[in-house]
């Protein structure tokens, strides 16, 4: 081949890869957009979503906050809640028109081992 | 008390030490190389061999001071307590913030002193690069032990009546010696505390090796691709560690959290899948560049970001950037890792950018279904990935700074964008190793892969006449098939063609096979280990039923083909201070008694927190998972229990399993020395690698 073939080859090769690459990328672009409007969630704590009101009602959220200790109810019947007061919580849920978090899922942190730090949210309730 | 202040300085002093002694070992390898003088780099060879044994020194003091129970010492007082067993207190040395620090330290000191004990002859001009990296990356570590993050630092009452955490007494303030540790978070205590941690840094440290070695290569000149021939094996055995560390970190979120779960998505796990994605990938197409000598750019680019990302994967569990269930305290030490990251990211690319010209491929891309390009087909999924794990961690940063308002993904996000990308791979599996490198037609790849093909289908039909309706698992199924498929036909036809050229029986001609290809075989096993974790995550993701219900004394529950029965409950104090509620259930299967679960809650006294441990019935088929929600004191009204059916589950730790003896296959050292020829085998027709 003469050098003219060989660069052309060489060309014609990327050309090949770019393409490739580009319909990849587009694929992985869809996914992401896709995905992250079926599953974006508001990451909101407490004082964000009272603010919030009305207009957060039926969406999907995430709530961050610290555990009111005297107000955990007990119910041994389907849920035992057994949290600690000041420990801090992450909710997944929806805001239901009576003012309640309905929540699906609750997460606590690790207890902090490190300092005696009371989480922003608990001081002042 | 005296012998722990003698104990806490000598660590302390050691760990000051080893950051100096490390600092200069960088900067005498980079003068002595720059300016061709042997002398400097032998002694910066010499500061690096010192750092080991430095950093075991301070790490015994360290372990000695948690195992005795030093409590005038913060993080002992923090990590221990009296009642923690003593293997539980060696783990301590992880098991926080600063201890991790030294321990992730010590392990790169460690490494560091490995890669260089070998023979330099051929590459002498590596060593002084490969010192700088391994240094500067101690250096870092060590620095924030010293100056943010003090293992050793003492607890003291200043004058004002303040606690105080510093090493040396602040003026006026007295020792303060706790009388007992707040100890380990009960999570963390349990026998997956040796193994997941520990694990997960070996690989994270390892994968540092080859990264020096490519910034060595780059910066010498050397455009061939010597450095991926040393590293290889170590860059086989990083990936272990870290795939290792991820499957570890899997069963015992699985043994000890009760959500019947192995992988949440979290920020944190996904921070350690991400350099395992761009390992993985690098694994891949290195095999590449020695064939063909081409993406040689692309391999220099894959470490770097395997280098930023394991850093990175350590930011994110050290910082308190992200909320997430492994987050550690806010510290200071977040600028100062994003500050590292940025400066040797940047430093790396554009060592690489100033060689970008003399990296030219030596051939080029000729087909779309060559093997070459299928690699690199391979490593563009594995980058896909990549940003979808990328984009779901930072998207909560990206948002909360653009629009103000915090926004998270869940895992359903990583699920869906990830799911096709994973069907990819699992095909690739199955299609790359018919492929040939070089020119070759899609009629070339369809003759070579019509019969494992033909048979994999067999699978699908099967399952669909059995009665299965969900498309994702049957198409998985399929894509299992036919991965197992093409893996056992080429053992067959290597042991085939072997047996027909050396007369050997088939097992010998297997053992032989392997023996002389070892990277190609031992990735097979590998990919077979792949596919078989696959099948049980399909079992445990598409078909995990659950139900929860509350039940008296001799009462039973039903789930599926299971049968439960309530029969006793007893709540006792252990020695170790925990108070322990344990139920005692039988389980039946199609009527049969297939034995007993004891699950229970463990209370932690002293830091109360509430531990469950599920009763779990593990067989191949299935998993029957039994967690004690609560219970009455008065056993009369009961208790009440959440119970799982996990399908296929065991495959997955079972896959992990063949993961480590595919590992080994691959990684064994050879008989013949690295690059001679190899005899060719009979098979006529298809070029082998």
């Amino acid at each position: 081949m003469t050098e003219e073939q060989k660069a052309k080859v060489r060309a014609g090769g990327r050309v090949k890869f770019v393409i490739g690459f580009l319909l990849m990328a587009a694929a992985v672009v869809y996914l992401i957009v896709s995905s992250t409007q079926a599953a974006a969630q508001y990451y909101l704590t407490i004082d964000e979503l009272a603010a919030k009101g009305d207009s957060i009602r039926g969406r999907d959220l995430k709530i961050s906050g610290a555990v009111d200790g005297d107000t955990i109810t007990y119910d041994p019947e389907t849920l035992t809640l057994r949290l600690r007061d000041e420990a801090q919580a992450i909710l997944t849920g929806r805001m239901g028109d009576d003012g309640v978090f309905q929540a699906s899922e609750l997460l606590l942190k690790c207890p902090t081992r490190y300092e005696e730090e009371i989480p922003l949210q608990s001081a002042g309730g | 008390m005296e012998a722990d202040l003698v104990l806490a300085n000598v660590g302390f002093f050691a760990l000051v030490l080893t950051f100096l002694v490390a600092l200069y070992g960088a900067g005498a390898a980079a003068f002595g190389a720059q300016r061709n003088k042997p002398a400097w780099v032998e002694s910066a060879r010499h500061a690096m061999l010192l750092t080991f044994p430095l950093l075991t020194l301070s790490s015994l003091c360290l372990i000695v001071l948690l195992v005795t129970g030093a409590y005038d010492v913060e993080y002992v007082a923090s990590t221990t307590s009296s009642t923690m067993p003593v293997y539980l207190k060696i783990t301590a040395w992880w098991g926080g913030q600063a201890g991790s620090l030294l321990f992730w330290s010590w392990l790169m000191a460690g490494f560091a002193t490995a890669a260089s004990a070998r023979r330099w002859d051929r590459d002498r001009e590596f060593l002084p690069w490969v010192i700088v990296v391994t240094m500067i990356t101690l250096a870092f570590f060590l620095s924030l032990t010293v100056l943010f993050e003090n293992p050793f630092a003492g607890l003291w009452v200043t004058s004002d009546g303040q606690q105080a955490v510093a090493m040396f007494q602040p003026g006026g303030a007295v020792p303060l010696v706790p009388a007992d540790g707040n100890g380990l978070n009960p999570l963390l205590r349990h026998p997956g505390m040796i193994l997941h941690p520990p694990m997960l840094y070996l690989g994270f440290v390892s994968f540092v090796i080859p990264f020096a070695f490519a910034m060595a290569a780059l910066i010498t000149r050397r455009t061939d691709d010597r450095w991926i021939r040393i590293t290889r094996r170590w860059t086989l055995i990083a990936w272990l560690f870290l795939s290792l560390g991820l499957i570890l970190g899997g069963r015992w979120a699985y043994d000890v959290l009760g959500w019947g779960g192995y992988w949440g998505w979290d920020p944190v796990e996904i921070a350690a899948l991400m350099p395992w994605l761009t390992g993985t990938a690098f694994l891949h197409s290195v095999v590449v560049q020695e064939k063909r000598g081409i993406l040689k750019r692309w391999n220099i680019v894959l470490i770097i970001l395997t280098y930023s990302l394991v850093i990175f994967g350590t930011f994110l569990t050290r910082s308190g950037v992200l909320s997430s269930v492994h987050s550690f305290a806010q510290s200071a030490i977040g600028p100062m890792f994003f500050a590292f990251i940025a400066l040797t990211f940047v430093a790396s690319l554009s060592i690489l950018i100033s060689r970008w010209p003399e990296l030219r491929g030596e051939s080029q891309l000729d087909s779309m279904f060559s093997r070459e390009a299928l690699f690199t087909l391979n490593n563009l999924l594995f980058m896909g990935v990549l940003v979808v794990c990328f984009w779901g961690v930072i998207f909560p940063l990206i948002s909360e700074i653009f629009t103000g308002q915090k926004v998270t993904v869940g895992p359903a996000f990583y699920e869906r964008a990830t799911g096709p990308l994973w069907a990819g791979l699992l095909f690739l599996m199955g299609v790359a190793p018919l492929s040939v490198y070089g020119r070759t037609s899609w009629v070339n790849l369809g003759r070579a892969m019509w019969k494992p093909l033909a048979v994999s289908l067999v699978v699908p039909v099967v399952v669909v006449a059995l009665g299965a309706r969900s498309w994702p698992a049957i198409l998985t199924y399929w894509l299992i098939a036919f991965v197992v498929a093409v893996v056992l036909y080429e053992f067959w036809r290597g042991a085939l063609a072997r047996r027909k050229l050396h007369g050997e029986n088939l097992l010998v001609a297997l053992g032989r096979l392997a023996g002389r290809n070892r990277r190609r075989y031992g990735g097979y096993i590998i990919h077979l280990g792949v596919v078989v974790m696959a099948l049980g995550i399909i079992g445990i993701e598409l078909f995990q039923t659950e139900t929860q219900g509350t039940l008296a004394r001799g009462e039973q529950m039903t789930l599926g083909d299971y049968v439960m029965t309530y029969d006793a409950l007893s709540v006792f104090d252990t020695a170790d201070g925990r108070n322990v509620a344990r139920a005692v259930v039988s389980v039946y299967k199609d009527g049969r008694r297939e034995g007993e679960l004891y699950p229970r809650r463990d209370y932690y006294y002293e830091s109360q927190q509430a531990m469950t441990m599920p009763g779990v019935r593990s067989t191949l088929e299935d998993d029957f998972y039994v967690i004690l929600v609560d219970w009455q004191p008065i056993a009369a009204q009961g208790a009440t229990f959440k119970i799982y059916h996990n399908p296929l589950v065991n495959f997955v730790w079972l896959g992990g399993l063949i993961f480590i003896l595919g590992t080994l296959v691959a990684a064994w050292p050879e008989r013949e020395p690295a690059g001679v020829g190899r005899p060719a085998t009979a098979r006529a027709g298809l070029a082998r690698a």
